[in-house]
């Protein structure tokens, strides 16, 4: 074995070694836990720092998940290590993206989630909400409060509580918009969401004002559909 | 105000609210009224988001 050959093995060695200490230690971290709060919390969690070695789950008392957490691109972040992040039973998931770098927010199912209050809350940076399972039962107070980057947003489930207040998003697409109208509940009446200004000719111009009209008519029986100006 | 069908919009510079809800157009529901909502400025609509905030 020349010199090449040893310095080229050494750094294989070294390499292991670090993969190999960097597992035990993700494995470690990410072991079963009770309440995953502040889990990626913190400048020091960045594209680089962030490898999970197993899938994530978030679970129990996990307020401020990834606080002011560097990550930029979550979704492919996650891809790229070749693991998931779910929820399992949680009692609170507030401001878990708050403050955060994180762009891409991956598919989340809330429906073993106790309340949906504050989760989105100042995540400033998320574009990308690639869905969000929900149950009628619980209210969205101050869910998207501080979501100015938001653009996609899919619900999957149905909104059954008064106060939704999506505003703050004015970049959104008529897409999600009409995901989001779409899941508005036709169960109980006296109820009231509010979307970004322009939400409504946003539809009308992607769909048609036909079907806009429709939609909106079909959902008027137990919702007032307002939207705010930020 | 203005009033155009089950259409309310706010006056310039002006926020509506039904006490608990806040919007600049408001496609009232069928169980809902004109007379739930009124006007408020926007300095005071930003400051009852401000302690909405301290509270979280």
């Amino acid at each position: 074995m020349d010199i090449a050959e040893k310095t080229l093995r050494l750094k294989q060695d070294f390499d292991d070694v670090f993969e190999s200490g960097r597992k035990n230690w993700f494995d470690s971290y990410l072991s079963p836990k009770t309440a995953t709060m502040g889990l990626f919390a913190g400048y020091g969690w960045n594209d680089s720092t962030f490898k999970p070695t197993c899938d994530i789950e978030l679970t129990g008392y996990s307020p401020y998940t990834f606080y002011y957490c560097k990550v930029t691109d979550l979704v492919a972040r996650l891809n790229e290590c070749g693991v998931k992040m779910y929820c399992g039973t949680l009692s609170q998931l507030q401001n878990a993206f708050a403050y955060s770098a994180i762009t891409t927010v991956p598919y989340l199912d809330l429906t073993n989630c106790n309340q949906y209050n504050n989760i989105f809350n100042n995540g400033t940076n998320i574009r990308t909400i690639e869905g969000i399972k929900v149950t009628s039962d619980k209210a969205f107070t101050s869910t998207f409060a501080n979501c100015t980057s938001l653009v996609n947003l899919t619900i999957d489930g149905t909104i059954g509580q008064n106060g939704f207040d999506i505003h703050w998003s004015t970049k959104l697409t008529a897409k999600s918009i009409d995901s989001i109208v779409r899941a508005l509940t036709t169960a109980k009446s006296g109820l009231t969401i509010t979307l970004p200004v322009g939400a409504y000719n946003r539809h009308a111009e992607r769909y048609g004002a036909s079907v806009t009209e429709a939609l909106w008519a079909e959902k008027r029986a137990y919702w007032s559909i307002n939207e705010l100006a930020v | 105000m203005t009033i155009e069908g089950n259409i309310i919009t706010a006056s310039e510079g002006m926020v509506l609210t039904n006490g608990e809800n806040f919007a600049t157009v408001v496609r009232l529901g069928d169980w809902d009224s004109a007379d739930n909502w009124h006007e408020v400025s926007r300095e005071e609509y930003e400051m009852k988001m401000a302690e909405q905030e301290e509270m979280v």
